[in-house]
């Protein structure tokens, strides 16, 4: 009996808290169907009304929005592929490769973890100039590419790979890139999700340095164009904005969704090793 | 089980994200290069035949109202190209190229208030429009011009204005038995609010602004500007415990203590609630403001436009609250049509009837207000706009926002904050404030 009741209790308190977490994304994808007068209304219902075709279409004629949304996706897919990729192999090398100068070469790289980003943005928006990488998608992507962050975190947790089954497969005749691939990648999937998920939300989000190295309206990424319809003293059309917050969530939702399961297990595994 | 599943998943994922990215780059990599053809290039051929392209920048509405000037300037002189960008209304892409001395666009938009800084900070940037500037000065009010100026010399040309009035609901006044025409100073104002919210028992209040100060701090300024308040005092030193701060932020006060006020905690977006929602029967604001009540489309026909109360009878009524200008940058290649630019799209009827059209910007350009666009009659508020807030752009005190304004308007915010919120002494709140935003200018 006495466990029932605190059962109950808990079951009460996860309630509300989720209802408190998911009442602004469900509040969004309603007011998106709303009318702007409707949105700011006291009397504010929950049901969905009939608007959200003509925000879709205010929202087409303001902002370019789905080149946006195909910009968003090159960009955070290619950087969250490539990320994967650099960074599980340099925490690999960092991890299992005795070569000299190796501590100095990691702690160099820790090092720039250290510097903010916007110190670093005005030199390279300079050399993103010279490039003339400028208005480009690959100034979006190659600077995020060699994240120390991600090899860090790599590195602490091929740390943990066995290193009798990395010899065992040199023993077996596999060179290292097989074994890499074919051994160590497979197995250390819920630490490399997690270092996916993480980039891929990061990316989906970047404001600051898009803002900075991007140009015209068309080679924008979603949040760019969301935050450009508002500006001090100026109508909003609120109705179209959160159509754009709606493009903007479902991806997210729906890679959060399909990867929820790595992600939570990256989350402990993180959690035990400290 | 399980895990093979996810594994396979994400291959299936991947092998589709890097399809989707290699569409995706193409359709990127043709939206890229309509905007590489920034490099201006200065072709000095016989004067008034202008050619080459140049770039301007812009913020949402602003960069509308330009795209539609370009596209204007473009069919009446062949062979230009004006490219808009549309960045930030916080400046944060033309902080970093400015600091970058790297990709500036040839045109800005800078906020009337920040031109002082902008030249403070980086005065080479800028190019000298004084020549541009003389013979028109004669269509720009005092207001403007100074706002513009620095030691003598224009660095911007003055875009729009935002002029103030008292914007009210015609309904619930007369429901309260408020006649309007009998509102002429600020204690009227009050005594007019008590009546409207005793009669609609405390649903409708008067006016609604963020007692913290710290999204808005817009209602305090209109009344300082109406004072002909100034930020510094003669030694160029920050003042704002001046007798004009001090009586704008004690109006503020007054109107909380009468019960009058409703508090906004997030300014813009709580102001729209209001007054959808019949809580606020009056807003004293900008010409800009109104394009955002007409959005409110079921209040058709009832509001009314009004010159503000003054603070004592017969005082001053006319105030003004934000504006844009446009300047040129010192690294453009094509001075010559980044001004005719200017010329066109804000000093013209032609322009100045895009700017109006496109995004309602109110411009400052005075010989404009005869035009027909502002002179017509507004369908939402049954008067002309134009005429009504030309009338009220005459007279508008001026006013120095210096080169820090952003150091004073901080702590001007934590000031108001502390007095209308926290209701602490509002001379001494000010006083504090001055020292605080002296101390970060001294410290830069």
């Amino acid at each position: 009996m006495k466990q029932n009741g605190s059962r109950i209790i808990i079951y009460i308190v996860l309630t509300i808290i989720s209802i408190v977490a998911v009442f602004p994304f469900i509040w969004t994808f309603i007011a998106s169907t709303h009318t702007n007068g409707q949105i700011f209304k006291l009397s504010y219902t929950l049901v969905p009304t009939g608007n959200f075709v003509e925000n879709l279409k205010q929202l087409q004629k303001l902002k370019p929005i789905w080149q946006n949304l195909l910009n968003s996706i090159f960009i955070t897919v290619t950087c969250t592929v490539f990320t994967l990729l650099l960074d599980s192999m340099a925490g690999y090398g960092f991890a299992k490769f005795k070569f000299k100068g190796k501590n100095a070469l990691f702690f160099g790289c820790l090092i720039t973890m250290m510097i903010p980003s916007q110190v670093t943005m005005v030199p390279l928006f300079i050399q993103m100039t010279k490039m003339h990488w400028v208005n480009t998608p690959a100034s979006i992507i190659v600077p995020a590419l060699a994240s120390m962050f991600g090899v860090f975190l790599m590195r602490q947790s091929f740390e943990q790979f066995p290193n009798d089954l990395i010899e065992s497969s040199k023993i077996d005749g596999a060179g290292e890139l097989r074994t890499f691939f074919q051994i160590v990648f497979p197995n250390m999937r819920a630490s490399i999700a997690s270092l996916g998920i993480l980039t891929f939300v990061t990316q989906w989000g970047n404001y600051m340095w898009p803002l900075i190295a991007l140009n015209s309206e068309k080679s924008f990424t979603l949040p760019l164009a969301l935050a450009m319809l508002i500006a001090p003293g100026e109508v909003i059309n609120y109705g179209a904005i959160m159509v754009g917050a709606v493009i903007a969530l479902l991806p997210v939702l729906i890679f959060f969704l399909i990867f929820q399961k790595n992600f939570i297990s990256g989350m402990l595994s993180g959690a035990i090793k400290g | 089980m399980k895990r093979k599943k996810i594994g396979k998943r994400i291959c299936s994922i991947l092998l589709a994200a890097t399809m989707f990215s290699s569409t995706a780059l193409l359709a990127s990599g043709c939206a890229s290069s309509d905007s590489s053809s920034k490099s201006a290039k200065s072709t000095s051929s016989a004067p008034g035949k202008l050619s080459g392209s140049i770039t301007v920048c812009g913020w949402n509405q602003a960069a509308s109202a330009l795209k539609a000037n370009a596209k204007q300037f473009m069919t009446e002189n062949p062979g230009t190209t004006v490219t808009v960008q549309t960045v930030d209304s916080d400046y944060t892409k033309l902080y970093s190229e400015l600091a970058a001395n790297s990709g500036v666009p040839d045109v800005v938009t800078i906020q009337n208030r920040d031109v002082k800084n902008f030249v403070n900070k980086y005065p080479d940037a800028w190019l000298d429009l004084t020549d541009m500037m003389k013979p028109e000065e004669s269509n720009f009010s005092n207001y403007v011009r100074g706002l513009a100026m620095v030691d003598n010399k224009y660095y911007a040309v003055p875009w729009d204005l935002g002029p103030c009035a008292l914007y009210y609901r015609k309904d619930i006044f007369k429901e309260a038995g408020v006649d309007p025409s009998t509102i002429k100073t600020y204690d009227d104002y009050i005594a007019a609010g008590k009546k409207i919210v005793t009669k609609t028992g405390g649903k409708t209040k008067l006016i609604g602004f963020d007692y913290s100060g710290s999204t808005s701090t817009d209602m305090p300024a209109v009344f300082f500007s109406q004072l002909g308040g100034q930020y510094y005092n003669k030694n160029g030193k920050v003042q704002l415990n001046s007798d004009a701060m001090v009586k704008a932020v004690d109006l503020c006060k007054k109107m909380i203590n009468a019960g009058v006020a409703v508090n906004l905690p997030n300014e813009w977006n709580d102001r729209i609630s209001a007054a959808t929602n019949d809580q606020i029967a009056s807003i004293p604001y900008a010409v800009w403001y109104a394009g955002t009540l007409q959005a409110i489309s079921d209040q058709k026909g009832k509001w009314g436009i009004m010159p503000l109360p003054a603070f004592t009878a017969g005082g001053n009524t006319q105030a003004n609250e934000g504006g844009s200008a446009l300047a040129i940058s010192s690294q453009t290649k094509n001075a010559e049509l980044a001004k005719a630019f200017v010329k066109f799209a804000l000093m013209s009827s032609e322009g100045n009837k895009i700017n109006f059209e496109t995004s309602k910007l109110f411009t400052s350009y005075q010989k404009s207000y005869k035009d027909p666009e502002y002179t017509a009659t507004d369908d939402y508020f049954g008067i002309s706009i134009g005429s009504t807030f030309a009338k009220l752009s005459t007279n508008i005190p001026t006013v120095d926002f210096g080169p820090h304004f952003t150091d004073v308007n901080n702590a001007l915010k934590t000031g108001i904050g502390n007095a209308l919120l926290k209701k602490q002494d509002t001379k001494a709140v000010l006083k504090e404030a001055s020292d605080t935003a002296q101390k970060a200018i001294d410290n830069e």
